[in-house]
């Protein structure tokens, strides 16, 4: 029987030989372009020191506010003269480090948190499932907000804040996989043959729980150090005189008319690094997780 | 109304009582409504329809019979126009009695085709009514655009023809939405709105396969009667040849996009030449059947290349020639025949 | 259906008094010492004692976040350190419809200008057109927004001198003035949620494209136009409100570093700097409020299900 999705429009261009190079092109070669600049990345934050000409802290009032490719500054200084290409290096550190770090504490609460909502029954899953809900009920960067004006600024309370603050999401995916292992029948048999319980979880129910997990951890790396930057940029995350992107970002903001590049070669750099994290992230939920498209 | 033949023992191949009613009307003077001359469609490397060629009467109904895959739907899609350029390849000549080729129509001519002169049932109602709109909006929406009436004047053609399918408390129906009617209510529905402006050609992609034994007969005295009163040809695809003898006065048999036999039913199936058609009618159950004689397996081939008869790899009377050389299709004893080795 | 409405209701109710235990928390956790900060100059022993007395602080816990619960919903939220001023007056009445307004423009223009081209990419599948919107979608859907709006500012504020860059004025008060100081902050904004409709759109159209009710729509003879726009588009809205329904989080987000940028006194600056001045009854009522909206238009999308779909509606 004839494919009926396959019947014609009328009017409609069919696909040009260029376009389906184009798509096939473009995909491949940017997950590959993606994942050389994401490797970057890394390695320049691993070896900063050794690839940077200055200190990131180090101030040079005599050559403040120099624009890139003017003397002996690459990428240019900004208003108290440091270097702007060894701070943005650094930069690639602290943004790397502090989406790792909250993306692990998430993925860890969030662990907890769903599993017990999903292996639970009745009156104590549906609890959960509301506190799941008002977890979710903050967007992540207001909760991060809110977790910072207890907890203080400085490095590791934003990982802690940020963290905290994806426990949501993440407890909301665990607890979605966790229901549908439960579902399989090979857990139902498990249980029928008389293996405990905790057993169950341990040996059938966590491990598919946690590959999935891992794969939507790297997918949010990037939404991780946008939450972040985005604290520092609100001026309550780490504090100055750290070289943090979005901190640089918002030192910059008041020279934008004058000196653009303040803030133009963090932001650069923060824009390259979270459309390098989205794509690997897409690449590898498309590899790993072709049924859930869903964020 | 006639006593409902269909309703008894399903599967009977014998001469219903209408067809020979027919023969003694006029139609054999009238030109034909629908030549399909040679027509092929190609989709990639695949060639799926192989010089199809057959003719169509005003007022007459022609089953398109054949396996799964061999190409039945792809015909009927091709005739309204839904499968062209550039999804397919489209070679041969088709045409509507009044229209000029439609092979290579452009859009503006097929959108004037459309629902006007040519309508399509489609096998699964349920999908092809839109969930998201009422019935009442899925029928009226072709009367008010492509009829011109008047919103209230649509509203009760729009019962006249509901219940004219059968359908009781019309318009409570108008309100509701395609998953709140039952199966056959919906193939109703779809029946009502592809009469709705009177086509001269009605393809009916296997209308009942989706139903209820029960229902199917219903349903097809529903469209033979409704296509007659109008004088409109129906094509019906099907996959069930007890039903196509039934129903249909002709008949083309498919195998592998290829036409390899094709005449009038009564002629065709008491007789069949073709030793598809006779392995065919032997797959058929009847109700006093004592043994079934299934088909070789085996699946018809799409390559372009492949020059000769598509069934001889499955032919209990393939000779040497038949896989290298196309048999072409001749007139003999009343039907048409694409065999070397006929019974 | 009113069951229905009802039981979400009451799901809604409960996650509602979960964040405010939240919430309440969160004051109780705040370190300094409310009553110093309150009393500042005039602190003594004495002083402190009897503040304690009047404020209830002495109270059991539970007893103070009853109380604390009723004043909340009365609209008593307290009063600001800084300024002085009633929080209620200056977070609702004065900072949220500021958030509002930018969130409904962004999101607006988003759909706007999202869908058609949703659609024209879903009908120009495969073509460099499409490639070209593809590549436009995943940068926009990962650029940082904050960063976004410092180009918009550089580029049309600064260089080309055509938008003003910061500031709010109320469009009801001045439309014109209100456009021109909307439009930069509204584009930031929309940017994020435009490449996620166009994606939305694109992937949903393409699917439902493929449906037989549109083959058996065409085969009706219904102009290609009418097939792609109303029926196409009405079968995805329900899948595009559900996903822009899960992401109202990023638009409120979002919003809270666009007014940053652009120095709108929306709810967002208000929680940032009360943050920095270390007033926590303000940061618990911004914290209060944005759930509260939150919460609030999830629900209307989850009571507009049944209208989106009609298979969803009761028998």
């Amino acid at each position: 029987m004839a494919d009926i999705r396959a019947t014609s429009s009328p009017g409609r261009i069919g696909p040009s030989s260029l376009g389906a190079l184009a798509w096939f092109a473009r995909a491949r070669f940017f997950l590959l372009l993606a994942s050389s600049v994401l490797a970057a990345f890394v390695l320049s934050a691993v070896f900063a020191p050794w690839l940077t000409p200055y200190g990131p802290v180090e101030q040079d009032m005599s050559s403040f506010m120099q624009p890139p490719l003017s003397g002996t500054h690459v990428l240019g200084t900004d208003s108290f003269g440091r270097d702007l290409l060894t701070r943005t290096i650094y930069g690639a550190r602290y943004a790397l480090t502090i989406g790792f770090g909250a993306v692990l504490v998430g993925a860890c609460g969030g662990l907890i948190v769903g599993m017990a909502a999903g292996l639970s029954g009745g009156l104590v899953e549906w609890a959960l499932m509301r506190f799941i809900d008002a977890l979710l009920a903050l967007p992540s960067l207001v909760m991060a907000i809110a977790f910072i004006s207890i907890l203080g600024q400085g490095l590791d309370k934003v990982v802690l804040a940020v963290g905290v603050a994806l426990i949501g999401p993440f407890s909301r995916t665990v607890r979605a996989d966790v229901l549908q292992v439960k579902a399989q029948a090979f857990v139902e048999a498990a249980g029928l043959m008389g293996i405990g319980r905790l057993a169950i979880v341990r040996r059938h129910i966590l491990p598919n729980v946690i590959f999935p997990l891992a794969v939507q951890a790297t997918i949010r790396i990037s939404y991780a150090v946008l939450v972040s930057s985005g604290l520092s940029f609100l001026g309550i995350g780490v504090a100055p005189p750290t070289p943090d992107w979005g901190l640089m970002i918002a030192e910059g903001r008041s020279f934008v008319s004058f000196a653009p590049w303040i803030a133009g070669v963090p932001g650069t750099a923060l824009a390259i690094l979270l459309i390098a994290l989205s794509v690997v992230g897409d690449g590898v939920r498309e590899r790993f997780d072709p049924k859930l498209g869903r964020q | 109304m006639k006593p409902m033949h269909l309703s008894d023992a399903p599967g009977k191949v014998s001469l219903p009582p209408f067809i020979e009613e027919r023969d003694s009307q006029t139609l054999l003077a009238a030109s034909p409504l629908l030549t399909v001359e040679n027509l092929c469609l190609t989709r990639g490397e695949s060639l799926i329809l192989d010089h199809v060629s057959f003719s169509l009467r005003r007022g007459a109904t022609l089953g398109l019979v054949g396996e799964s895959g061999a190409g039945k739907s792809t015909i009927a899609l091709a005739l309204i126009g839904l499968l062209r350029p550039p999804e397919v390849g489209l070679g041969g000549s088709f045409a509507l009695d009044g229209t000029g080729e439609l092979a290579d129509a452009t859009d503006a001519t097929w959108l004037g085709l459309r629902g006007r002169r040519v309508a399509m049932i489609f096998q699964d109602a349920a999908a092809a009514l839109n969930p998201c709109f009422t019935i009442g909006r899925q029928i009226m929406t072709p009367l008010r655009r492509i009829m011109g009436l008047g919103r209230s004047a649509a509203r009760e053609r729009a019962i006249e023809l509901l219940e004219s399918v059968g359908l009781n408390d019309a318009p409570a129906r108008l309100s509701a939405y395609p998953h709140q009617l039952s199966g056959g209510m919906q193939q109703r529905v779809m029946i009502a709105i592809a009469l709705s402006s009177d086509p001269d050609l009605l393809l009916a992609d296997e209308p009942t396969s989706a139903l209820d034994v029960t229902i199917q007969a219903q349903i097809i005295r529903l469209i033979l009667d409704e296509t007659r009163r109008r004088r409109a040809s129906c094509i019906f695809v099907l996959h069930d040849l007890a039903l196509a003898s039934q129903c249909c006065d002709e008949i083309v048999v498919l195998y592998g996009g290829q036409v390899v036999e094709t005449g009038p039913s009564r002629v065709v199936l008491e007789a069949p030449m073709h030793p598809y058609t006779q392995a065919l009618k032997g797959c058929v159950l009847e109700l006093d059947t004592e043994a079934l004689t299934p088909l070789p397996s085996g699946a018809p081939s799409f390559a372009s290349k492949t020059p000769g008869c598509r069934f001889a790899d499955r032919c209990p009377r393939a000779l040497g020639k038949c896989a290298a050389v196309k048999p072409p299709l001749a007139e003999t004893r009343g039907r048409k025949l694409a065999c070397w080795n006929p019974l | 259906m009113l069951l229905f409405a009802l039981g979400k209701v009451l799901q809604t109710l409960m996650v509602m008094m979960i964040v405010s235990v939240v919430s309440f928390t969160l004051l109780k956790l705040a370190p300094g010492d409310p009553i110093q900060i309150m009393l500042g100059e005039e602190y003594s022993p004495k002083a402190h004692e009897s503040l304690v007395k009047e404020l209830g602080l002495d109270r059991p816990l539970v007893e103070q976040y009853v109380h604390w619960i009723g004043n909340f919903a009365t609209g008593n939220w307290g009063v600001s350190y800084v300024g002085k001023a009633p929080i209620f007056q200056y977070a609702f009445v004065e900072a949220l419809p500021v958030t509002l307004t930018l969130a409904a423009s962004a999101l607006g223009l988003a759909i706007l200008i999202g869908v058609p081209l949703g659609v024209l990419s879903a009908t120009r599948k495969d073509t460099a057109w499409d490639a070209v919107s593809a590549v436009f979608t995943l940068t926009a859907t990962a650029f940082p927004s904050f960063y976004l709006g410092l180009i918009l500012i550089w580029v049309f504020g600064v260089k080309l001198g055509l938008f003003p860059t910061l500031g709010f004025v109320p469009p009801w008060k001045d439309l014109w003035g209100g456009l021109m100081h909307m439009t930069l902050p509204a584009v930031t904004l929309s940017t994020y949620f435009l490449a996620m409709i166009v994606r939305l759109t694109r992937a949903n159209l393409i699917e439902t494209l493929q449906q037989p009710y549109i083959a058996a729509a065409r085969a009706r003879g219904e102009p290609e136009w009418r097939v792609v726009w109303v029926h196409g588009l009405r079968n995805i809205l329900m899948p595009l409100v559900t996903i822009l329904g899960l992401q109202l989080g990023a638009l409120l987000q979002g919003a809270v570093l666009t007014e940053t940028v652009f120095s709108l006194p929306g709810v967002g600056q208000m929680i940032t700097q009360a943050v920095l001045d270390r007033e926590y009854a303000i940061v618990q009522a911004g914290v209060m409020l944005t759930a509260c909206l939150f919460i609030t238009t999830n629900l209307l999308v989850d009571l507009a299900y049944p209208y989106l779909d009609p298979r969803l509606r009761p028998r």
